[in-house]
């Protein structure tokens, strides 16, 4: 037999014999799996909610607060949400598979976390009816959620129209203030649950979270009565954000009237001067004492808890006693105004909107009062 | 060591009709003309006394006395070699009767030979003439064997002087007469593939064509060995003992090269292992279906790794039954292309001979299969 023949011979055999069948299943833990229950993921994995937006997903599990058991954010259910940084011109390190995005959780830093949904940067990135967060919110690789200007947001969603503006056509997910779970980048808007079902909203200042992926800025800590919320140290408000320090937050949150931010000293230990927490403004119809859920801000000065007799109810509105509109409002504002009690006392509201209720003049911005005769009330109009 | 099978068979057969060669077992077939027998020295006669019947008859001028006195001669030295009854001239003539010219005639025929050795329990006849030309000596002496008829030794001699020089020269005559007659064998080689190359003892002969036997003529009495090969068959070799003056002939049979069992068993673990590799190997490389939970691909993960685990095992049996088939078939064509491995079959010896009887011949064929 030839030289040739036998090496080919020894190296078919060679070949056949070192020929090894292995199994890939990495799709395991790259893959995304739909879930309806933590049952369905298995050991060490278990089901991380993410509808509207994606489907519930199975994730690793992970122990909140222990860095190294997670690659990424381990959020506040205990699964892992891994890790992914962006880089300055937009583009992402991979992630698993292509079935996650790298999705930005901070306007802070290039960190992101992997998300089974699609990035985009303008709303032509995305399907017909869906709109991208990321040119409303003015962040990078955010993803595309339903638009609200084209359809009716689905049963599970509110317009972010209604809260913030028409700039904002998407569909917010709903949230629940004992369970609020939003997607990576938002936190739950609780303080809504007072008017109508409360909604996920970008993770500004003050919003409920439950972890660090649903805040845009900062991080989700605990403040005390409020809860956790998205912040910062007071100290770290006044170096990056205004000399007003916490009180600059609040513009990050554009809901007008609805909170602001201060800082409370005590909070978080008091490192770096304490953690911004939220408060109520003048004219908060469910407020608390200090260190309670709904605390009322300090200013104006003289702002309390107080609780006043409506039509035979008593509910606690942040305000305080006044004699004057001066003494409702700080500096040159005239947003409030003191409402008279008879007897020459009053409490300090906010003015209100048109439409809204009123029996003088001072009660609306447009200082035009309509209607109003006696006890019976009229409604704010138009500027005279 | 084989201990040698020997038969002989013996049938009384017309003369006429023993056929020109008989086959043996392994299909070498073997004719053999008469040939001297292997008694050589006297050691080689056998502790069996021989007899023999010693004539020496007187021609010409020469005395009747002078010869009967140079037979005594002759019937010492022949008994000086021991192992031999010698029967005298008298027995042999008053037995055949017709004196020295019946004597003669007798010895020179082959039938007369017959009777005699039959008659006389005679086994060999030392028989030969002696007479005078032109003042010289002559005289011949022949050796035959009763039972065959063949020479087994002559002698012819002129010598000058008296009759004490021819008694001498008779005795220095009588070893050469004890010598073995060596006449040429011839071998023939057939073989069932046309065309098939016959070499003797390394030397190729010629090719079997066309149902025309290799034939070889002139070889030396003794062994020689026979090679027969053809493409695609496995080679014929046969060592052969040849006996002088015989002719051989052998029939060739060449098979086709044998398949190696090791070809049966790496082709089966080829196809076992090959085919459950494939089929498992395909199986564990399917992903989970579409839709499935983790939970239900984890578990399918699991039954993949398991297939694959089959799989491999079917990957060594495949390499275990490459690696025997590649064995097999090298084992294989080397039995059959090369003449290293080759078994050197045992020695063939056959010999045909025919004793003459009275009114007929005994076929002897021995031989050792």
């Amino acid at each position: 037999m030839s030289t040739s023949k036998t090496t080919l011979l020894c190296t078919f055999a060679l070949a056949v014999f070192f020929a090894a069948c292995t199994v890939d299943d990495s799709p395991l833990d790259t893959r995304v799996f739909a879930c309806t229950n933590d049952g369905s993921c298995g050991d060490g994995w278990g089901c991380k909610r993410a509808t509207p937006y994606a489907v519930d997903f199975c994730a690793e599990r992970c122990t909140p607060g222990d860095v190294r058991s997670c690659d990424g954010i381990c959020t506040d259910d205990g699964l892992c949400l891994r890790g992914c940084q962006i880089n300055p011109d937009g583009t992402a390190t991979a992630c698993p598979s292509e079935d996650y995005s790298c999705i930005g959780t901070s306007i802070e830093s290039n960190s992101g976390v992997c998300y089974p949904v699609k990035v985009c940067a303008a709303d032509t990135d995305c399907p017909a009816g869906q709109a991208c967060l990321s040119e409303g919110f003015n962040v990078e690789r955010l993803y595309c959620v339903p638009n609200s200007s084209v359809a009716e947001c689905a049963a599970g969603s509110v317009s972010a129209s209604d809260l913030l503006g028409a700039a904002f056509p998407y569909c917010f997910p709903t949230c629940r203030t004992s369970d609020s779970v939003c997607p990576p980048g938002f936190g739950c808007l609780t303080q809504l649950a007072l008017f109508t079902e409360p909604a996920c909203i970008p993770g500004v200042p003050g919003v409920s979270c439950k972890d660090d992926s649903n805040c845009l800025i900062g991080g989700c800590r605990d403040v005390g009565g409020v809860g956790r919320i998205c912040t910062i140290t007071c100290n770290d408000a006044s170096r990056r954000y205004s000399a007003d320090g916490c009180t600059g937050l609040a513009e990050f949150a554009g809901f007008d009237g609805l909170y602001t931010m201060e800082c409370d000293t005590a909070a978080g230990g008091g490192i770096d001067g304490g953690l911004c927490s939220v408060r109520y403004q003048l004219g908060w119809p469910s407020c608390t004492p200090p260190g309670m859920a709904y605390p009322c801000a300090s200013t104006p000065a003289g702002t309390e808890c107080l609780p006043v007799d409506v039509d035979g109810d008593t509910i606690n509105i942040c305000s305080r006693s006044c004699t004057s509109n001066l003494q409702c409002n700080v500096g040159t504002s005239i947003r409030n105004y003191c409402a008279g009690l008879g007897a020459g006392s009053g409490i300090c509201l906010p003015r209100g909107a048109p439409d809204d209720p009123c029996f003088v003049d001072d009660a609306c911005r447009s200082d035009n009062c309509v209607g109003a005769a006696g006890t019976s009330a009229g409604a704010c109009g138009a500027a005279r | 060591m084989r201990r040698p099978l020997v038969c002989t068979l013996s049938a009384l057969l017309a003369l006429a009709a023993v056929p020109p060669f008989a086959s043996a077992q392994d299909a070498a077939a073997a004719q053999a003309q008469p040939e001297a027998a292997p008694t050589s020295t006297p050691a080689a006669a056998g502790a069996a006394s021989t007899r023999i019947v010693v004539l020496l008859l007187a021609t010409g001028e020469v005395d009747a006395s002078a010869a009967d006195d140079l037979s005594e001669v002759i019937i010492g030295a022949v008994a000086e070699r021991g192992g031999v009854t010698i029967v005298g001239k008298e027995e042999f003539q008053a037995r055949l009767g017709g004196g020295e010219r019946g004597s003669l005639e007798c010895v020179s025929s082959a039938a007369c030979l017959g009777r005699i050795g039959v008659e006389l329990g005679v086994d060999q006849v030392i028989s030969g003439t002696i007479g005078r030309r032109e003042g010289t000596w002559v005289f011949n002496l022949n050796r035959v064997d009763v039972r065959t008829g063949d020479l087994l030794g002559r002698v012819f001699r002129d010598v000058a002087g008296d009759l004490g020089a021819v008694a001498g020269e008779l005795q220095d005559a009588l070893p050469t007469l004890y010598e073995v007659v060596r006449r040429p064998a011839t071998i023939l080689v057939s073989s069932n593939v046309d065309g098939a190359e016959v070499a003797i003892d390394g030397l190729v002969i010629g090719a079997y064509r066309n149902g025309t036997p290799v034939r070889l003529e002139g070889v030396a009495s003794g062994q020689h060995e026979v090679r027969v090969r053809a493409a695609g068959h496995r080679a014929y070799v046969r060592a052969v003992h040849v006996a002088s003056g015989a002719t051989l002939q052998l029939d060739a049979a060449l098979s086709s090269p044998g398949i190696s069992p090791l070809v049966w068993v790496g082709a089966g673990l080829v196809v076992a292992g090959g085919g459950s590799a494939l089929a498992f190997g395909l199986l564990s490389q399917g992903d989970p279906a579409q839709g499935s939970t983790r939970v239900e691909a984890v578990d399918a993960f699991d039954q993949r790794r398991t297939e694959a685990l089959l799989a491999n095992i079917g990957f060594a049996v495949l390499g275990a039954g490459a690696i025997t088939l590649g064995l097999g078939v090298i084992l294989s064509l080397l039995s059959g292309g090369g003449d290293d491995e080759e078994e050197i079959a045992r020695d063939d010896t056959a010999a045909l001979g025919v004793v003459p009887l009275t009114g007929g011949a005994a076929l002897t064929l021995g031989g050792s299969f």
